[in-house]
């Protein structure tokens, strides 16, 4: 059983040694760095590009999918309602995402074309994005889906590999001072935090 | 080497595994919502002595009346000030009228699986709440044994010499797949 265990402790570990990397990486990074609008930004690139929408009689929400779809921006998904919107000067606006950026595209109708805005995240906040990506909110390229299923899958795998750990160590190690120290004091300190959380 | 290593991974996986269990298990929840969420909601009104501004009645109210919490900005109403106080677990909505002096205090009480999704998301030290702080500082240990972790099992799976061709064939699939899709998305927008 224990040898079963460990195989499968390690190929588990193997498998998502990406993940799990992103994951650490991101939890000293948010912990540790200023917040991102407090962070240095690359200036975003704006770009001009001519656009007549197929009927003039369109809803700012038809006309903000069919804007994304001429664009045709890789990685980006339909807009959600709270990123259509019109700005000070009565223009159409859309702002659509990907991990590791944003595009504010805007519509001025009376030049008949966009003015695309292209933002860069830093790759601390790219790294976040990513770490956050779940199939139920992915766009359909085919990257983001299969990044998101690895996401999904190591929350489980997480998990696993921490109650298979505690098993293994209580099956063939138990006697390890260091050990029973660490399992001691972690659980613990979380115990005693979380019951200070929910009564305080 | 390899029996210090072993007991490195160890103890840092033990330390760690209450963390990475709610790390893991608030992750599911957060997307699948799996467990209720609702708070537990309470309404006070409690007396306040203070004629002072927002902060002196946010004061009053955590010395005198026991409420705790990170305060938000203050916002100015016609008849007083709003504001919240707000820690891991529990959230405290105030609404002070200065006529009659008294704070209505509306409590909600989070579930245990919306408290988990709350500590998940706690980071930063920028924070006064010695909770938060805790959460925030257990949360860089953990994410920097998480990156020990890993380094520490790669070299203890590569001590393992019947195990280098199967575990190099998923360490191939899991982490360089995962680092070419990063590479992938990151260079396609």
């Amino acid at each position: 059983m224990y040898v079963l265990l460990r195989k499968i402790h390690t190929y588990m570990g193997l498998l998502s040694f990406t993940i799990l990397t992103v994951f650490g990486i991101v939890g000293v990074a948010t912990n540790l760095l200023p917040p991102p609008n407090r962070r240095a930004q690359t200036p975003p690139e704006v770009r001009f590009v001519e656009f007549q929408p197929s009927s003039p009689n369109r809803s700012d929400r038809e006309l903000a999918d069919e804007i994304q779809r001429f664009l045709d921006l890789p990685l980006t998904q339909p807009p959600r309602e709270w990123q259509v919107g019109r700005n000070e000067d009565h223009n159409l606006s859309v702002r659509l995402f990907t991990p590791g950026g944003f595009r504010d595209a805007v519509f001025l109708e009376d030049e008949g074309r966009i003015r695309l805005e292209i933002g860069r995240f830093d790759a601390w906040q790219y790294l976040f994005n990513m770490h956050e990506i779940t199939p139920e909110w992915a766009p359909p390229d085919w990257r983001l889906r299969a990044w998101a299923w690895y996401v999904e899958a190591s929350m489980f795998v997480l998990a696993l590999m921490a109650l298979s750990g505690v098993w293994m160590w209580w099956s063939v190690r138990r006697r390890s001072r260091l050990a029973a120290v660490s399992f001691a004091l972690g659980t613990g300190l979380f115990v005693f935090l979380y019951a200070a959380a929910r009564m305080g | 080497m390899r029996r210090w290593m072993r007991e490195i991974h160890l103890a840092l996986g033990l330390f760690s595994c209450a963390f990475v269990l709610m790390y893991s298990l608030s992750s599911i929840q957060m997307i699948h919502h799996w467990f209720p969420e609702e708070p537990a909601v309470e309404t006070r009104e409690l007396a306040v002595e203070t004629s002072g501004d927002g902060r002196a009645v946010a004061r009053e109210l955590m010395e005198r009346h026991g409420l705790r919490g990170e305060l938000s900005p203050i916002e100015s109403t016609e008849t007083g000030y709003r504001f919240r106080l707000f820690r891991t677990g529990r959230a405290h909505e105030v609404v002070y009228d200065r006529a009659s002096r008294t704070a209505e205090a509306t409590t909600r009480t989070f579930a245990w699986a919306q408290a988990l999704s709350w500590i998940h998301r706690t980071a930063g030290f920028e924070r006064n709440d010695w909770i938060g702080l805790s959460w925030s500082a257990f949360s860089l240990v953990v994410s920097a044994c998480l990156l020990l972790l890993g380094l520490s099992g790669i070299y203890l799976w590569f001590q393992l010499k019947r195990e280098r061709l199967v575990g190099g064939v998923l360490l191939a699939i899991g982490g360089g797949g995962g680092v070419l899709l990063l590479a992938l998305v990151r260079w396609g927008g």
